[in-house]
């Protein structure tokens, strides 16, 4: 984090418009522009303990519009990594689930099956989540849109090869 | 110029309808893209969470199979692929260390890229390379009197350095095109808003919350339909609309999300089941037959 983005973080001043343009800031613990202030003293463990960035959608408008041209959104998604890899586990801990489900099936296919990263998903999480959403499965089955055997992707073994070359650098997970 | 097209993993899945529209229109306006042999999925931010190399690699991947190709273009109708491809090629084209991490990755698959592949928007190819004026000769049953709210979102305008829109606080990309096929697009304040994007499975109380607010004013200021150009975008405003009325905002009212691609083929005078028009939670069809379209 300090390496990566360290630089960029010291040029917040506070100005809060990041805080003053997010679409879920009131949803959040702390917000964004703290989430900066936090990383400037160093208190990089509160933030990985937050609810805050397991809110965040990702829509990039913080970053938008901040004047000091802070990545405040690829922030949030690498505290998330951060997080994930020091095995914290927050209560929002569908988000983990639904990134692991998704990961793993683009992983093991080359594409993104939806009804494999679906099974992933609920069976990780709460089956009775599944149950609620039958109706649109169902839907979706209907008019052809949810593929029960997703076509094995031709590239997928290059596909992992690639993958796992790319863990393997050095200081990676 | 030489396209190569990138569907990504929902075209052919919850965004059929956009997928079919596309290629419709596509012929109508007998546009060269064919399908990138062999593509993967583009990382999407799942990956760029876990870990930014395989991330570029992914997204590296489907660019060097395009520069194999011979196609300079890669056109994606996704705002999600598009961003990551996009950042991918410019991670790729300035940090040396990411750029020889992915290289590595790549060669694991056969693979080495150059740089030369430009990233587009299929919205933006239709706007720009096809043209307004080309469209505007295929019209031949315009959308007369059709209220339409052009819906953005969000990776389609921001980072700006990735979506280089001229009008990133208010686009008007979408609103042009909707006017050249006779359309009304009107002003609204949602235009690029988030509607949770990639969290509707992990935090359905958040992009409930966004899509309602986006739905709201999309209704208040009068729109027959909300116009997408993105399957996250238009399955997020579609799908969860029967828990609006659950969650007791506007209750019962529900808005259609139709694609650009499938509005510019019922202009176009297509077939709308080649368009994909039945395949929405929300029919599009009593709107747009309210103004007379045949549909
Ligand atoms: S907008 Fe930028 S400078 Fe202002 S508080 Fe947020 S991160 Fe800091
Ligand atoms: S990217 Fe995250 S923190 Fe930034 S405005 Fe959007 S939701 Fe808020």
């Amino acid at each position: 984090m300090e390496g990566r983005y360290g630089a960029q973080v010291a040029l917040c001043y506070q100005c809060k418009r990041c805080t003053a343009g997010c679409p879920v800031a009131d949803a959040m613990d702390i917000r964004p522009h703290q989430v900066v202030r936090l990383l400037q003293l160093g208190n990089t463990e509160r933030v990985l303990e937050s609810s805050a960035i397991w809110t965040c959608v990702g829509c990039y408008l913080c970053a938008a519009r901040c004047p000091q041209g802070v990545p405040v959104t690829d922030l949030m998604y690498s505290l998330k990594g951060i997080a994930m890899k020091r095995g914290m586990m927050p209560k929002q801990a569908t988000v983990p689930a639904f990134l692991r489900a998704f990961s793993g099936t683009v992983e093991r296919y080359g594409r993104l099956h939806e009804l494999p990263m679906l099974a992933g998903f609920y069976l990780s999480t709460d089956l009775r989540e599944a149950l609620k959403h039958r109706a649109m499965g169902l839907q979706l089955f209907r008019q052809g849109r949810l593929h029960i055997l997703g076509e094995r992707h031709r590239g997928g073994k290059a596909v992992r090869a690639m993958l796992r070359k790319a863990r393997s650098r050095k200081g990676s997970p | 110029m030489s396209y190569a097209f990138y569907p990504g993993c929902a075209l052919s899945a919850s965004a059929l309808p956009y997928g079919m529209s596309f290629r419709e229109v596509a012929r109508a306006l007998g546009m060269d893209i064919p399908e990138l042999e062999d593509w993967n999925c583009c990382g999407a931010t799942c990956f760029q969470t876990l870990d930014e190399v395989s991330a570029i690699s992914l997204s590296g991947r489907n660019l060097a199979l395009t520069e194999r190709s011979g196609s300079q273009e890669l056109v994606t109708p996704c705002s999600g692929c598009f961003a990551a491809l996009e950042k991918a090629n410019q991670h790729l084209a300035h940090d040396s260390l990411l750029r020889t991490q992915a290289a590595a990755a790549l060669s694991e698959a056969g693979l080495s890229y150059g740089g030369s592949v430009r990233v587009r928007h299929l919205l933006d190819v239709m706007v720009k390379d096809v043209g307004l004026d080309a469209i505007k000769e295929k019209v031949t049953q315009p959308l007369t009197g059709l209220k339409v709210a052009c819906y953005y979102g969000c990776l389609l305008t921001r980072p700006h350095a990735i979506a280089r829109d001229a009008h990133p606080e208010y686009p008007v990309s979408m609103d042009r095109l909707m006017a050249v096929l006779g359309a009304e697009a009107l002003d609204w304040s949602y235009k690029t808003q988030c509607c949770g994007a990639s969290l509707a499975l992990a935090r359905p109380d958040m992009v409930t919350r966004l899509t309602t607010r986006i739905l709201d004013n999309a209704r208040e200021v009068g729109a027959d339909v909300v116009v997408a150009a993105c399957p996250l975008c238009q399955t997020n405003l579609d799908a969860y609309q029967g828990e609006h009325a659950v969650n007791g905002s506007q209750e019962n009212k529900t808005i259609p999300i139709v694609y650009f691609t499938e509005l510019m083929g019922l202009a176009f005078g297509l077939s709308p089941r080649a368009l994909g028009f039945d395949k929405h939670f929300r029919d599009p069809a009593p709107a747009l037959r309210s103004h007379s379209l045949v549909i």
